[in-house]
């Protein structure tokens, strides 16, 4: 004998089977809905595909899904001041990518392994002659960890300081942001309070900055940028923000952007110009804070650098994958191209997966 | 297909159950075995036949071994022997052919012999659950405790039962083949049913799938502390109580709106002051079906003691989840502390006397065997066992809120609570009372609460991405 469920009201029996048959009446134009819409359903019933395309097809079309969506998201604001799994939620509307909260605990052991991918990629590099100069990104949760309630101490300033320590050990030049941005945080908003990107202005300062740190860099072209045109940026964060806007409807605001352009403004005049086979003595390796058009690094580093340059940049595989990409083309062995600029985030330290450990490994480390 | 979808719930149940009262009696068993093909192709067709295979094997081995068991009871033995390898062949190819190879592999490696590479091999949804029921037909025949159905397709009804088909509750053939052949269907019981699956329904979608970041977040540490480990166990520990027993009540109360009674399969585990006692608690099916079929056939050889035995279905049992050295391990770890109990005497039983200091040793000591559960990977667990006594540091859970979130904190404390609560029904029932309990009757304010509870469950799961059951992978 348990102490289970022995008996129920027959008004549960009744409630449950008016549920079922109003649900049975709603779901059958669907049902009839996908099975016209189907060409090759044999062929997809036979492995299981079918099944699994109409109930996508069904939940993504449920009556209640977005309102249950909004719903479960309001309490979890309402009770927690929370987002999606993803987003951490600051004040006055300030919204941060979780990344930067959760510090591992191989922190040590992932910070060596990076760095030493960044000496190897430095090396390979210095073989075929050039220089590599790494832009280490600050982490807006460093810079602006002010809006946000929780605590994250002295790890952020650390992070940076480990890494730009460890660059100087190993004789990588870079260029240094962190204090620069300190310095001008609250004049010129250098990260969008919705996005995990930088503001065009914060793209210009750290285009300053390399400019300022690396003079012989310095061409002898001028470029000059302007604002195309002034626009609203809603910010990558929002996306992990299902709250009813009444809730706080500064969370859904947009940021004013304005979009940039960079051209040049004195045609370079010697024989390279003339005949145009050769590459810019500068690459401009990066994540998506290079590639987006938005930020205008690419034209900023341009304007302060005096010179042109090629970019080769990836969104959302972060600097790796696009130095790996650098590495594989032919300008790795262009003599044309003297210096390579590595725009590198410095949250990725912390977000790099470790290495799984098995069990032949473990087995290993024991006999 | 699963209990917990847009589905199962709105279109392939009311139109079951409007089939199955809709024809005779006499029918109904054709309905099941049909339905319960359609839902089992849900997932892949093409499985069917395997399906197929071992339900006609083991019918034309429950005639077979019927006909001479009285007549030539050595032959008849040789014929349910041929029948019980058949069956764990089977298994045995599925389940643990991909481990067995890469196990031998790994091992010629080590000798810098040239290694080869099996196939990936798919695991069929619920094959350890429905060989187990096929396997307890045909001993049951053997040991005369039931006579062979004469109706296939109450056979087939038998092993193909959709509530229990894919996770269990683990049937036993000698208890349901008299509802096979007559059971009473009432209104009665089909409320008491549709409670029951909602009250199941609510357990998975509500808690088991709001736990789950817990354990997603907690398999991805590296270095991982004292307190991530401890607080990634009980996660995954209550996550794994509320799917399982979720699917359980669900199917429980699927099984009572089409007229039967399937045994229960949980006790509130977590009121148990030994590992002994757990097991009488926890997976019940799975117990009792080792206990009749592999320990008491074992402890009556003998040739070796009840200890031995014990330790053997214990490792079994641990073979039976999963097929890795982690799962071995796991089964391992439950036989050596339970003939430990053994020895000192200090097993319990459902009804004894409470005893906290015993409680909570009994929980500490199941929360330490999760890492061996939950990884599939004894690589892993040694890691989490390094990280659980210390060897990292004592650190924190921040990470665990950043990577997860307040609300799933929020259900870990609900889910505490609900077995706080449940855990007290349990022991005033053993204790003294018996004739009155919480959510012993479903009706007004406790119905109205079952209700609220489903409802939110139907939003969570609307708003939610699809999560199978821990279970489908056993």
């Amino acid at each position: 004998m348990f102490p289970t469920m022995s008996s129920a009201s027959k008004v549960n029996g009744i409630l449950f089977i008016a549920m079922i048959a109003v649900m049975f009446v709603y779901s059958v134009p669907k049902l009839w809905g996908f099975a016209e819409t189907q060409t090759e359903a044999a062929k997809l019933y036979a492995d299981g595909q079918l099944s699994r395309k109409f109930e996508e097809q069904y939940d993504s079309g449920f009556f209640a899904r977005e309102s249950a969506i909004k719903a479960w998201s309001n309490l979890s604001f309402w009770l927690f001041r929370e987002g999606l799994t993803g987003v951490v939620v600051g004040e006055d509307g300030w919204l941060y990518t979780n990344e930067e909260f959760t510090f591992p605990n191989d922190l040590d052991a992932r910070l060596e392994r990076q760095m030493a991918r960044v000496e190897k990629t430095a090396a390979r590099i210095g073989a075929q002659g050039k220089k590599l100069i790494i832009v280490p990104i600050p982490m807006k949760a460093d810079i602006y960890g002010d809006h946000v309630s929780h605590e994250l101490g002295e790890r952020p300033a650390l992070l940076y300081t480990r890494f730009t320590e460890q660059l100087s050990k190993r004789n990588i030049p870079f260029s240094p942001l962190r204090e620069a941005y300190l310095a001008s945080k609250d004049r010129t908003q250098l990260f969008f309070k919705k996005d995990t990107h930088w503001t065009p202005e914060g793209a210009k300062l750290a285009a300053q900055q390399l400019a300022l740190s690396f003079p012989d860099l310095l061409g002898d072209e001028l470029y000059r940028t302007e604002v195309i045109h002034e626009t609203q940026h809603a910010g990558d964060l929002v996306n992990f923000i299902k709250v009813s806007p009444w809730l706080d409807p500064e969370i859904y605001s947009p940021e004013p952007l304005a979009r940039y352009q960079t051209i040049r403004v004195e045609q370079k005049t010697d024989a390279s110009a003339l005949f145009g086979n050769n590459n810019p003595s500068v690459v401009l390796v990066g994540s998506s804070y290079t590639k987006m058009d938005e930020w205008n690094f690419e034209g900023f580093l341009k304007e302060h650098l005096k010179t042109d340059l090629l970019s080769i940049a990836v969104e959302q595989k972060g600097q790796f994958v696009a130095m790996d990409e650098f590495l594989a083309s032919d300008l790795l062995a262009d003599d044309s191209v003297e210096t390579v600029i590595w725009e590198f985030p410095v949250r990725s330290l912390i977000t790099q997966a470790s290495e799984s450990s098995g069990w032949s490994s473990t087995m290993e480390e024991l006999f | 297909m699963i209990f917990t979808s847009n589905i199962f719930i709105f279109i392939y149940l009311p139109v079951f159950l409007a089939i199955y009262y809709g024809v005779k009696d006499t029918w109904r068993s054709h309905v099941i075995v049909f339905g319960s093909y359609l839902f089992y192709a849900w997932w892949r067709p093409d499985f069917l036949l395997l399906f197929v295979g071992i339900t006609y094997w083991n019918y034309y081995f429950g005639i077979k071994i019927n006909r001479l068991r009285d007549i030539d009871r050595k032959l008849a033995f040789r014929w349910l022997t041929i029948g019980v390898v058949g069956n764990l062949a089977t298994l045995g190819y599925f389940k643990y052919a991909n481990f067995g190879a890469e196990a031998l592999a790994n091992t010629l490696q080590q000798f810098g012999v040239n290694t080869f590479t099996l196939e990936n091999i798919i695991l069929p949804l619920g094959i350890s659950f429905y060989v187990f029921q096929a396997l307890s037909y045909i001993v049951d025949i053997y040991r005369k405790d039931a006579d062979p159905t004469d109706r296939f397709v109450d056979f087939a009804a038998f092993i193909s039962l959709f509530p229990q088909l894919i996770a269990g509750p683990i049937l036993r053939y000698r208890v349901i083949a008299e509802q096979l052949r007559q059971r009473v269907h009432s209104f009665d019981l089909f409320s008491l049913g549709a409670c029951r699956f909602m009250q199941g329904f609510a357990k998975k979608v509500l808690i088991a799938d709001s736990l789950a970041p817990i354990n997603t977040y907690f398999l991805s540490i590296s270095e991982p502390t004292m307190a991530e480990v401890w607080l990634g166990c009980v996660g995954s520990l209550f996550q794994l109580y509320f799917d399982f027993s979720g699917y359980s009540d669900m199917a429980i109360g699927l099984g009572m709106m089409m007229g039967f009674r399937f045994a229960e399969n949980f006790n509130q585990p977590f009121n148990s002051m030994s590992l002994t006692e757990f097991w009488k608690r926890w997976h019940l099916t799975l117990s009792e079906f080792l206990r009749d079929y592999v320990f008491i056939p074992i402890a009556k050889t003998n040739k070796v003691g009840t200890d031995t035995a014990a330790f053997t279905t214990m490792f079994l049992s641990g073979l039976w989840h999963g097929a890795s050295f982690s799962f071995i391990f796991f089964g391992v770890y439950f036989g050596f502390f339970m003939l430990l109990e053994r020895r000192l005497g200090l097993t319990t039983r459902i009804d004894s006397p409470y005893r906290p200091g015993r409680h909570i040793i009994a929980m500490i000591m199941v929360v330490l065997s999760m890492p061996l559960f939950v990884t599939g990977d004894l690589g892993h667990s040694i890691e989490l066992y390094a990280g659980a006594f210390g060897f990292n540091g004592v650190g924190s859970i921040d990470n665990y809120l950043y990577a997860t979130s307040s609300m799933t904190m929020a259900f870990l404390v609900i889910a505490i609570i609900w077995l706080v609560v449940t855990g007290v029904v349990n022991r005033r029932f053993y204790d003294h009372d018996r004739n009155r309990y919480f959510m012993q009757h479903v009706a007004g304010w406790q119905a109205g609460l079952l209700w609220f509870g489903f409802s939110l469950a139907v939003t969570k799961l609307a708003a939610n991405t699809f999560s199978p059951f821990l279970y489908f992978q056993f």
